[in-house]
């Protein structure tokens, strides 16, 4: 799943979380790592609710 | 036999694949008109062997394990993103330290020997190598420099630029200085103007006998922690500065921002650190200097350092 780093810029080993990017992160990553802020589908009915104005 | 201009050489960085291992493609690398200065500096033991002889005999100290140690400095660039890129650990911008140890990026660290064309007719390299301390020092009226301490695993002296030891597309010189009248600064007191700033970053490694276990070379170099310091001066001002000694130790971290600019580049260096020291020395000429210096610390939510280069 796709979720946002939201606090400041963190790197845990070889990962790195910049502060505000996107990441396809595991469910283990967001249980480890407290600043993400998953991505949930609001922004795809946005989206269609754009199209059908359109139309 | 020939003597050796020490003007006629150039400094070259490249990362390495694989660790301790020649790279002869410089395509990855970076060249510098920069300082190089290394040292073999072997561990040594004395033998307790009875010398039949008054004097010591020749192999009673014997090499126990091989190191390599060397300082690079010089007038400091965007082009040494390169060095930013070792010292941390980080692939890309923002840099800044893990919390939990990293894969240790090494380098091979190339002093090239021109010949009158400019071209590389011997050279010297450094393999296995890792930064562990970055010094960047800005003055008015001047440039920044900066002074990179390596630690190497091996190394290969006077090689000839031909057959299997060819070096292959090496890049031309790179970097744009940066000037000090163009850095700007936003400094835990609010002010935005400084006379001169010295920023320390240093990563301490575990101890020889870790780094060694049963082999004549470094093997491991992980390191256990890392910080550093950032010292400034500024003129003294009245309010800005009349709370300073109270904010000694105060186990709060201060924000510094000290961006290096020129016209391409910039890398904005934001710390976080402890006031270890707030002084007004009096002056030469009348007006009061104030001197900080702050210990780099992890705030609980801010990096100690972190280099945004944009």
């Amino acid at each position: 799943m796709k979720a946002i780093w939201k606090l400041p810029t963190f790197r845990d080993g070889n990962n790195k979380f910049v502060q505000g990017e996107t990441y396809e992160v595991t469910e283990k990553q967001i249980a480890q790592f407290s600043g993400f802020e998953i991505i949930k589908d609001k922004k795809q009915t946005g989206d269609k609710d754009g199209d059908s104005k359109q139309q | 036999m020939a003597i050796v201009n020490s003007n006629n050489y150039y400094t070259g960085v490249v990362p390495e694949s694989s660790r301790n291992t020649q790279v002869k493609d410089l395509t990855t690398g970076k060249i510098f008109p920069d300082v190089l200065e290394w040292n073999f500096e072997p561990m040594t033991v004395d033998k307790p062997q009875k010398e039949k002889n008054l004097a010591e005999s020749s192999d009673r100290t014997v090499i126990t394990a091989n190191k390599v140690t060397a300082t690079m400095s010089g007038n400091l660039t965007d082009a040494h993103e390169i060095l930013l890129q070792l010292l941390f650990d980080d692939a890309s911008s923002p840099y800044l330290f893990a919390s939990t140890i990293p894969t240790t990026k090494s380098a091979n660290f190339y002093q090239l020997f021109l010949n009158a064309n400019g071209t590389v007719a011997s050279y010297d390299v450094i393999l296995g190598a890792v930064i562990t301390q970055f010094e960047m020092t800005g003055d008015a009226n001047g440039l920044w420099t900066y002074t990179a301490t390596i630690e190497g695993t091996s190394y290969r002296q006077q090689i000839t630029n031909t057959g299997g030891d060819v070096l292959s597309n090496i890049p031309s010189l790179a970097g744009t200085v940066f000037q000090f009248g163009n850095t700007t600064c936003l400094l835990y007191t609010s002010k935005t103007a400084l006379n001169s700033a010295n920023i320390t970053i240093t990563k301490s490694m575990v101890d020889d006998k870790l780094r060694f276990q049963n082999s004549m070379s470094m093997a491991n170099d992980r390191y256990i922690g890392v910080g550093g310091t950032i010292s400034f001066e500024t003129l003294w001002d009245d309010s800005a500065d009349a709370g300073g000694q109270a904010k000694k130790y105060d186990v709060t971290a201060k924000a510094n921002t000290i961006t290096l600019v020129n016209a391409s580049k910039s890398w904005a260096v934001l710390t976080y650190g402890i006031l270890t020291e707030h002084s007004r020395p009096d002056a030469d000429r009348a007006e009061f200097l104030a001197s900080d210096t702050l210990k780099l610390v992890y705030s609980g939510a801010n990096n100690p350092v972190q280099i945004t280069v944009s």
